[in-house]
This record gives C-alpha cells, sequence and structure tokens, in this order.
C-alpha cells in the first residue's frame, strides 16, 4: 500500500469514516517489514507489560484471531507466507524472517507466547481484540508496540467509551456511541477500514505515554529550520474484523510515518496538510499534541510551498 | 449551569440517584427533565438505601428506563456494580463522578498504584516520576492514571520545575 494519505478535505472533524475494506486483508507488509519487525519484537520482548495485556477470558478468541491473521497472511503474501494445517498440528512459515513455526492449535504449551502475542510478533500491526458483552465492547486483550500516546497497560478492561473519553468532541457529541453502534453491528462478511492521523515531533513509532519523557522534548524543539524533517505525518490504518466463532471485534492498527519534507513533494498533499492544519479546532489541536509546535510547521510549510504568510491569528 | 448528563431523549422513563455529593448535577438534571415533561423517579439522598434496597428497585424498573447517577466514585462504582446485577446494560446507564474519580492513581512510568492525592500533580513514590493526574479512569484498577509532566527545561524554559 502507497502511504496512506488521511484528508480527503480542508477540513477535519472526526467522524465514522470506516468504509469495506477491499481486498478484505487486514495486514499489510511494507518495505520496512523487517526494520520495523526487528524493532517490535525488541520492544515485546524487552518491555512485555507495556506491549501486551490480555484478560484470562479472551484465550479462545486470540486463537481464532491467530488463525484469521495466519491465514490472511498466506493467502494474501503466498510469496512470504506459508500455511499448512493438518488435522490440529499447524505449520505457519515466514520466509522474510526465515522462521518456521509448528504448534498445535489451541494448546497454549506449544506456543512460545500466548497466541494474540505470538502472531502480532509476525506483523506490523498491533492488534486489539474488543470482546463484547451486554451491548458493550471491551478492550479485553491487546498486543501494542507502536501506540499513539495511549497504554494497554491502563486501558485494559476498559469499555470503548471510556477509552475515548480523552478524545475532545466524540463522547460530548454523541459520536462515540454512534461509533459503539456501528461496531457492535457489524458482522463477519468482510472487514472495515479507517484511517487516524496524527502529527509526531520525531521518527519514532513506539509513542507510548510511558515514555513521554523520551519523546515529549521533542515537542519543544521543533523550528520552522528543521519541521521538515523532524515532524512526521503519522497515519494510522486501522482495520475492524469481526470474529465468527467468539463474541469480539480484532482491531488492527498499522502505523506509517512520512517526514513533512516528502509529504511537500506529493503534489496537493502540503497545501492540503496546512489547510486541515490552520482549520482544526483548539480541543483538537491540543488532543493531538500538535499546540507547542503548530506555529514553526506552519511557517515551514509557507516557506516550503510558497504560500502566502498568514497573520498569526489569522491562522484558521 | 448547564446539565453535566445528556438525556436519553430514547427512553420511556428516566431514573435519578445521587448520593450527598452527586446531588447539584442530579438536581440540574431534573429540572431538564421536568421542562421536558419527561417520566421521572428520584431517590435522593437522605433516602438512607441498602445494596438491597437499591438492587430491588433497580431491577423492579421497567424496559426503556434509563439510569443517572451522580456522586462520589466509590459510590458510583457500588451502584453501577448493582445495576449491572439488576440486568441494565451499559446503554442504559449515564454516570457522573463527582471528586475524585477513583482512589489511586496509576503511574504511567513504572505501572504501579498509589493513593490519590486529591489534586492534580504528583509524584510517584515508586520510581519518583514527576505525575499530572488526568481524568482518565479505570474502573479495573480504581485508578485515574498520572501522566508523565515535562520539566520547564524539556519545555524549552531555563528553570526546571516540572510543569502542567
Amino acid at each position: 500500500m502507497a502511504f496512506p494519505f488521511p484528508f480527503d478535505s480542508d477540513a477535519y472533524h472526526y467522524s465514522n469514516n470506516a468504509v469495506v475494506l477491499d481486498p478484505p486483508c487486514c495486514f499489510d507488509v511494507t518495505g520496512v517489514y523487517l526494520p520495523e519487525m526487528n524493532h517490535k519484537r525488541m520492544l515485546l520482548e524487552r518491555y512485555p507489560d507495556r506491549t501486551f495485556q490480555s484478560l484470562p477470558h479472551t484465550l479462545d478468541a486470540q486463537w481464532e484471531a491467530l488463525g484469521i491473521v495466519m491465514r490472511q497472511l498466506a493467502t494474501f503474501y503466498p510469496n512470504d507466507f506459508g500455511l499448512t494445517v493438518s488435522g490440529e498440528t499447524w505449520t505457519f512459515e515466514n520466509r522474510k524472517l526465515k522462521e518456521t513455526h509448528r504448534f498445535r492449535f489451541g494448546d497454549a504449551a506449544s506456543l512460545t507466547a500466548e497466541p494474540l502475542n505470538f502472531i502480532g510478533s509476525h506483523v506490523q500491526e498491533d492488534l486489539i481484540l474488543m470482546m463484547e458483552r451486554d451491548g458493550e465492547l471491551y478492550l479485553d486483550a491487546g498486543q501494542l508496540a507502536f501506540p499513539g500516546n495511549w497504554s494497554i497497560a491502563f486501558d485494559l478492561g476498559m469499555p470503548f467509551l471510556r477509552i475515548h473519553e480523552p478524545v475532545p468532541v466524540v463522547n460530548d457529541s454523541g459520536l462515540g456511541r454512534r461509533v459503539r453502534k456501528f461496531l457492535l453491528g457489524i458482522g463477519p462478511e468482510h472487514p472495515w477500514c479507517r484511517l487516524n492521523w496524527t502529527l509526531n515531533a520525531g521518527s519514532r513509532l513506539d509513542t507510548s505515554p510511558e515514555t513521554f519523557a523520551e519523546w515529549g522534548p521533542l515537542r519543544y524543539q521543533v523550528t520552522a529550520a528543521n519541521a521538515g524533517e523532524l515532524v512526521h505525518l503519522r497515519v494510522e490504518s486501522q482495520t475492524l474484523l469481526r470474529l465468527t466463532g467468539n463474541p469480539a471485534i480484532l482491531f488492527t492498527i498499522h502505523t506509517h510515518l512520512m517526514p513533512l519534507q516528502e509529504v511537500v513533494q506529493v503534489p496537493g498533499w502540503g497545501e492540503r496538510l496546512y489547510r486541515v492544519l490552520t482549520s482544526l479546532s483548539d480541543p483538537l489541536t491540543d488532543y493531538k499534541g500538535i499546540r507547542p509546535y503548530r506555529e514553526p510547521v506552519l511557517t515551514y510549510l509557507e516557506l516550503a510551498l510558497g504560500l502566502p504568510p498568514a497573520e498569526k491569528g489569522g491562522r484558521g | 449551569m448547564a446539565s453535566m448528563f445528556g438525556i436519553d431523549d430514547r427512553a420511556r422513563h428516566h431514573l435519578v440517584l445521587s448520593d450527598r455529593q452527586g446531588w447539584p448535577a442530579t438536581r440540574v438534571l431534573l429540572r431538564e427533565l421536568a421542562d421536558r415533561g419527561a417520566s421521572r423517579t428520584c431517590l435522593r439522598p437522605t433516602q438512607a438505601r441498602s445494596d438491597r434496597d437499591l438492587a430491588d428497585r433497580l431491577g423492579q424498573q421497567a424496559i426503556g428506563t434509563h439510569l443517572y447517577v451522580a456522586g462520589r466514585a466509590p459510590w458510583v462504582a457500588r451502584v453501577l456494580r448493582l445495576a449491572e446485577g439488576a440486568g441494565m446494560l451499559p446503554s442504559e446507564v449515564d454516570a457522573v463522578r463527582i471528586g475524585s474519580p477513583a482512589s489511586h492513581v496509576f503511574c504511567i512510568v513504572c505501572h504501579s498504584l498509589f493513593a490519590h492525592p486529591q489534586h492534580n500533580a504528583a509524584c510517584c513514590p515508586h520510581c519518583g516520576a514527576s505525575l499530572w493526574v488526568t481524568d482518565h479512569c479505570s474502573d479495573r484498577l480504581d485508578a485515574a492514571m498520572g501522566a508523565v509532566r515535562l520539566t520547564q527545561a524539556e519545555r524549552g524554559h531555563t528553570d526546571g520545575q516540572a510543569v502542567d
């Protein structure tokens, strides 16, 4: 997949922007698969508490998710992944990482980690299981190596609306309830996808709140001179897939980064990003952490794109 | 003063519960419900209620009742558990927590829990991290998330005091 540019208009507002995923593959094996997997596996090994959490009742759903992921990889990337099923014995090949894993489906002792954590170590996506009960969705298991400033160690077990309480507008406007209703209604016929975005000061994929002291200060070091290299457009390509054997939705998050100096090279992208940033509401600007470096980014874009400089108070 | 609750227009009946701290929030809600002519019942904080009594009242509610609860976080958590036990769905319940949202703070750096300091800045007694106490709360942990506070130097200022 080419870089997923997230803006289809000059103004951005939260909405239920999910569309049917076609082809129905929730996984994107990109040209940076090897370095990202090496980095992800280092994080999983070094920081297990921060990168994987699960509640005991999710095990069956984790196995189902593992089966779905392996089948999709083998189907859509047959040169890179192989899957052989003989009764309960599964053999999974990851040819990119030169690994073969043989295990008994459903037998936890035959895997080196919980099923979701195991298969997550073969894909660039973060994997989240939202379990449904009593008309609500709960974040009951997940592997999260590249979080956009949220913590699975803290959010584990939270219902959908509570997870999104920090997000401005979503709950106040009723959008959260509408999205939850949509999610509860999706069936297994096809997965859905949507894009989420923010800006990153720095090129870290792992922007966990646990490590904010490492990457947060960069927000205050952005200047118009360094913004092209330092600031990145961060886009999450998300998919939603209803499981059939368990009351759960598999939520995948693939994080992409592009430095602004590359964004402005694509015709139309820089201008659109500029207009989105100038019109972005104050609550969203603050929530996305953009406030400290909004002005130098706008100045950079004006200079790079030859846009007339707007008066500081008149931007947006 | 606007209500802290969003009224569920689809509900056939509105049940309003509060403890003493939650009463101001529910009083505003009741006025709004009265203005709409909505069917409503209020259990006031002066009415002593045991868990059994509350559970009975919640279990007697007709289909289409929406429950609004306001009060201290531990009391609200107790009522929500009783409501769930009485068969009410999460979509039929709204809650407003007054005062400290939780009993503890979860240090995001070391993942330990410590007592809520009743204000919005804290120093983790386990790892020493300087934190600000957010409104993002976990019922599972009975904790508010303590997020990392950057120093002024980290924010590009000259003195080293933590800010935010």
